[in-house]
């Protein structure tokens, strides 16, 4: 009986825990419209410097570019979330919206690329 | 003394648990950043989210990459009874959960497979750690490879094939029962590499000779496995069977290193984390075993455990000769063959202690050398429980996406941080997957509507109901027209009116005229055929263990029967399996285009290259152009190999294992053509120079060696490579 407790006790023990433990606290501050703006402006302009990058590292395998490429523009989303204290995914929402709305750019900036590679994973790794 | 321990088990392994995982459950309310974990957790948070708020299977994911078959992809693990944890507490806090019922599922599991080898009970309880807190539990869970604590499962199954072996039919429902979970779980590594350890157990008894047994026991095992685990089995083998994954890499471990992913590189307590830590205290108690003339067969298995995980650094190589068995050939990283090791020094540790405490009986002075083990074996425990402590602590955690209520857009997200997609409602057309996922080149990720007319003029379509499993739309037509979908086809979706279409890879249906009310419904056949028979298995294992029958071949073959009449009887047209390049142009063709410049070029191993041309198509682009063509069927795996050398400047290297990235050369029909087409960037500092393309092939498994240009006689050649042609981007 007594180690039937003990088990049960440890087992609510974990259960608690892992229920109970707080998430990170996220940050609270809503994007303004005028930040998304500048957001939108920023991640467009980076975008072909981060493309470049990633032909140069991979460059006959067009997956692989554009992974490559979706890994720097997380690496901005998140500093550059953290810079203005708002939320990583408020950074790529902005992103999804100016692109399906299509937010005007500053003279110079080129488009965002809409098409995505398909998925060949690396068979030489 | 004996039974003290047997009893006080229980408690015990659910602190060591408990300790062990405690850093685990102390972050379970954040997300594991790393981007496997992003893919993998979010796959399980879009299993929930269909459940909970559609009512539906999972059987469709369209929030990856554009849609992908969730029940068929290899690494989604919602189809196993940890998913009531994920449904009950959402993934992240369920994934600490259960990692620590799983650990002490797996030191259960170790000790009842060790007392099943005459192990006593406090030298079982003490080495059941090994096995329980080895490296594999601590790690897997820090970079997201949750499934990869499906190797809890390991001992369970191997005790339950003992069990059958001695005649118990629940020993059969055991190994099969837990063979079909880990496969749900995620387990193609897992299962595979069970279903291994469990066949050693065999070895006893065919050294005894009791072939009768022996195959009675095989029979019962492979039916009941096959047939409860087809629920996922039959999915996963459409979906690689369509898009199989390529390994190509050398992949070789030499002694050392296997002794340091055994028992760490650097002192205990210090770090880094160990993957498939054992132990070197451990490992020092079971040597005492492991050097017993009795204990051949531990030493034997722990040889063939090593010789496996050295993959190609030995020859031959017995990784690759697994890699010719089914359900082996997708398999990388050999290492992963160390997890069943850990179990044999469990097994050796328990056997020494117990003939520790055997000859202490006898000779009270040898009770200290009982003591000493048993500390040692305390100390091991606590170096492992600190191994979860020190990759727990690897792991970047972030705060959980927030949810936002919106409807459903397919997005150009983002594979590394997928999970904040999920939970704006936006699917992610950015993908990683180990295997290359069907996925549409005209997915939108800007579209303002999800389904559209493609021939517009020809009427409108509105989208009425939207939902993973389940779509539905109006559509007024005055002309025959076609409905796209911006998500990936499957040959599972059905229509409620019209036909299903493949547009592109794209989603279709193509309409009469008139006004309809479309459902779009999917229902693979071989997830209805797979549960089926699963369902049926799993009646038939009860029967037999519990019922008194006799007739356990019809028992057994009776669901699989079923299954394949199943298959004939229900309608699906065959998946569509034309292989495209990128430019969405056939890779197999009856001859190269007829403006390719002719080559005529053979290499060792049966491979011709036909023609071959390099082009700009802008100035920082280059398009390459070989056409290969095999005589015969290839028998040897071979890459290609290019390099673009401008002149003084560095070598540009674009190797590719599979022509045009998608076709192995084993796979090219004899006589045909493989076109391969390559688009390779040219860096800013080669512009303005002649570039030499160069290319060859070379043997991707073995030795790597490059194939001899065989005959050559207009073509510059240099270390069996050929000189294919030259390009002068402009500066």
């Amino acid at each position: 009986m007594l180690r039937l407790l003990i088990t049960a006790g440890l087992l609510t023990t974990a259960l608690a825990r892992a229920l109970t433990v707080p998430a990170p606290p996220a940050a609270k501050t809503p994007i303004t419209p005028e930040l998304a703006r500048r957001t939108w402006q920023r991640l467009s302009q980076s975008e072909p410097a981060f493309r470049a990058k990633a032909a140069e590292s991979f460059a006959a395998d067009a997956w692989s570019q554009d992974d490559d490429f979706f890994a720097s523009e997380r690496g901005l989303a998140e500093s550059w979330s953290q810079m203005h204290v708002i939320r990583r995914q408020e950074v790529f929402a902005v992103i999804d919206q100016g692109l399906r709305e299509q937010w005007p750019l500053d003279s110079g900036v080129p488009r965002p690329v809409t098409r995505v590679a398909p998925c060949r994973p690396r068979a030489l790794e | 003394m004996n039974r003290t321990f047997n009893r006080a088990r229980g408690p015990w392994f659910a602190l060591l648990a408990l300790l062990a995982c405690w850093p685990y459950l102390s972050t379970a309310g954040a997300q594991n950043d790393f981007r496997d974990a992003q893919v993998l957790d979010h796959y399980e948070s879009v299993a929930r989210r269909t459940v909970l708020e559609y009512g539906q299977l999972p059987l469709w994911n369209p929030y990856s990459c554009g849609g992908l078959y969730a029940l068929g992809s290899p690494q989604t693990r919602f189809a196993s009874p940890t998913f009531a944890a994920t449904l009950a507490f959402g993934a992240s806090r369920a994934t600490a959960v259960m990692q620590w019922l799983l650990v002490l599922l797996a030191l259960e599991g170790t000790y009842r497979c060790l007392r099943a080898h005459r192990v006593r009970p406090q030298a079982a309880v003490l080495a059941a750690p090994i096995f329980g807190l080895s490296g594999i539990f601590a790690c897997a869970p820090f970079l997201g490879w949750v499934s990869f604590c499906g190797f809890a499962g390991l001992p369970w199954a191997v005790w339950g094939t003992q069990q059958a072996l001695r005649g118990r039919r629940w020993g059969v429902l055991l190994t099969a029962g837990t063979l079909a979970a880990m496969t749900g779980f995620g387990g193609t590594y897992t299962a595979p590499i069970t279903v291994l350890a469990c066949a050693t157990v065999f070895i006893g008894p065919l050294a005894r000779f009791r072939f009768q047994r022996i195959a009675t026991v095989a029979a019962q095992l492979a039916l009941a496995t096959s047939g409860l685990a087809m629920f996922r089995l039959l999915p996963i083998f459409e979906t690689l069977r369509q898009a199989p994954r390529a390994v190509a890499a050398l992949e070789k471990h030499s002694l050392p290193e296997l002794g340091g992913l055994l028992f760490g590189t650097a002192a205990p307590f210090s770090g880094p984390e160990c993957w498939y830590l054992v132990g070197a205290p451990a490992a020092c108690v079971a040597a005492f075993e492991l050097l017993h003339r009795r204990a051949w067969w531990l030493v034997a298995a722990l040889a063939l455990g090593g010789w496996v995980a050295m993959g190609q650094a030995v020859t031959p190589s017995l990784f690759l000769g697994l890699r010719q068995l089914p359900a082996f050939t997708m398999l990388r990283s050999p290492e992963r063959f160390l997890v069943p090791v850990a179990l044999i020094f469990a097994l050796g540790a328990g056997r020494a202690m117990t003939s520790f405490a055997a000859r202490a009986r006898k000779d009270r002075r040898f009770a200290w050398v009982q003591r000493l083990a048993v500390l040692t074996m305390l100390f091991n425990a606590a170096m492992q429980i600190f191994n979860f402590e020190v990759a727990a602590k690897a792991r970047t955690l972030v705060a959980p996406p927030v949810e936002i209520a919106q409807p459903f857009h397919q997005a150009r997200g983002n594979r590394w941080a997928v999970t904040d997609f999920g939970a704006m409602n936006r699917g992610s057309l950015s993908c990683w997957e180990a295997y290359p996922v069907p996925q549409s080149r005209l997915l939108r990720p800007d579209a303002t509507e999800e389904l559209w007319l493609e021939q517009p003029e020809r009427g409108r379509v509105e989208q009425t109901r939207w939902s993973p499993n389940v779509l539905g739309a109006h559509a007024v037509l005055a002309a025959p027209a076609r409905v796209v979908i911006n998500q990936n086809h499957h040959v599972g979706w059905r229509a409620s009116v019209g036909a299903v279409a493949n547009h592109h890879g794209l989603l279709a249906v193509d309409l009469p005229a008139g006004a309809h009310q479309l459902e779009l419904t999917f229902r693979p056949r071989s997830a209805v055929v797979g549960l089926t028979v699963s369902a049926l298995m799993l009646l038939s294992l009860l029967v037999l263990t519990f019922g008194s029958t006799r007739w356990w071949l019809a028992m057994l073959a009776g669901p699989l029967i079923i299954g394949a009449a199943g298959w004939r009887v229900l309608d699906e047209p065959t998946p569509t399996h034309e292989l495209r390049d990128l430019e969405d142009a056939p890779v197999i063709a009856d001859t190269p285009p007829s403006d390719a410049p002719a080559m005529g070029v053979d290499f060792e191993g049966g491979v011709r290259l036909q023609a071959a041309r390099a082009t700009l198509i802008a100035d920082n682009l280059a398009r390459l152009e070989l056409d290969w063509v095999v005589p015969q069927k290839s028998a040897k795996t071979l890459g290609v190999f290019v390099h673009l050398e401008p002149e003084g400047g560095k070598s540009i290297s674009a190797d590719h294992p599979m022509i045009s990235g998608v076709l192995a050369f084993e796979d090219l029909p004899p006589g045909k053509t493989g076109r391969d087409v390559v688009l390779i960037s040219v860096p800013p500092e080669a512009r303005g120079k002649r570039i030499s393309v160069w290319a060859g092939l070379w043997a991707l498994r073995g030795d790597g060696a490059r194939m001899q240009v065989l005959s050559s006689t207009s073509h510059r050649v240099d270390s069996n490579r050929l000189l294919v042609a030259t390009v002068t981007p402009a500066p």
